[in-house]
């Protein structure tokens, strides 16, 4: 799944370390949903999404939502 | 901070925890049984040296089910994904190991280094997933 965390993290000059330290949650589960690897659970993609003061789907994309509207 | 460093504290606590009973487990196998004449001992003795040698493994046991418990949902998946793969790999092993004994190919290899077979393969998965990037 990709995300837009890479781009809302340099906004705010924070390191994955850092944002990682916020979430509660190790640097190399930062970079693998960062690199979309993996795909982090409701509860972490909620605290993700409130951390940076977006919606969920502002900041994670399956790739489904044109295909999904345009049926 | 509070719960912000649980994780944290979840690898501090099972690295302090593991490496300790892990060094202890060591010691004993190697070292435990040249202290003394088996064959010397009583059964309740030799009962006492086999449960104090596996004590320290009990302790790494409950370490690694606290620390599935208490990381993070990535670093769980990735411990989930490594102990079943040394899971599947060890049941090969095994397989492959009873058979070359039951056919008198190679002499009987004391259960336990089984154990340690499996954290190596264990080990073994985990580096896997960081060099091939998967699962």
């Amino acid at each position: 799944m990709r995300s837009t965390i890479r781009a809302l993290r340099a906004e705010r000059g924070w390191s994955q370390q850092h944002l990682a330290d916020l979430l509660d949650v190790s640097r190399q589960s930062v970079n693998a949903i960062e690199t979309g690897k993996y795909d982090p659970s409701l509860p972490l993609a909620f605290a993700i999404a409130r951390l940076f003061e977006r919606s969920i789907e502002d900041i994670f994309d399956d790739g489904l939502g044109v295909a999904n509207a345009a049926e | 901070m509070g719960p912000q460093n649980s994780y944290r504290a979840a690898s501090k606590h099972f690295l302090v925890t593991v490496i300790p009973l892990l060094t202890l487990y060591g010691v004993l196998v190697v070292f435990g049984h040249r202290l003394f004449d088996l064959n010397s001992l009583s059964v309740t003795a030799r009962t006492a040296g086999a449960v104090l040698t596996f004590l320290p493994m009990m302790g790494i046991l409950w370490s690694i089910h606290r620390i599935l418990q208490r990381t993070d949902e990535y670093t769980r998946m990735r411990l989930f994904w490594a102990l079943a793969e040394g899971g599947i790999a060890l049941s090969g092993v095994l397989f492959a190991v009873g058979f070359l004994e039951y056919f008198d190919v190679i002499p009987e290899i004391p259960l336990f280094v089984f154990g340690s077979i499996f954290y190596l393969l264990v080990a073994l998965a985990l580096l896997r997933q960081n060099f091939f990037k998967v699962p």
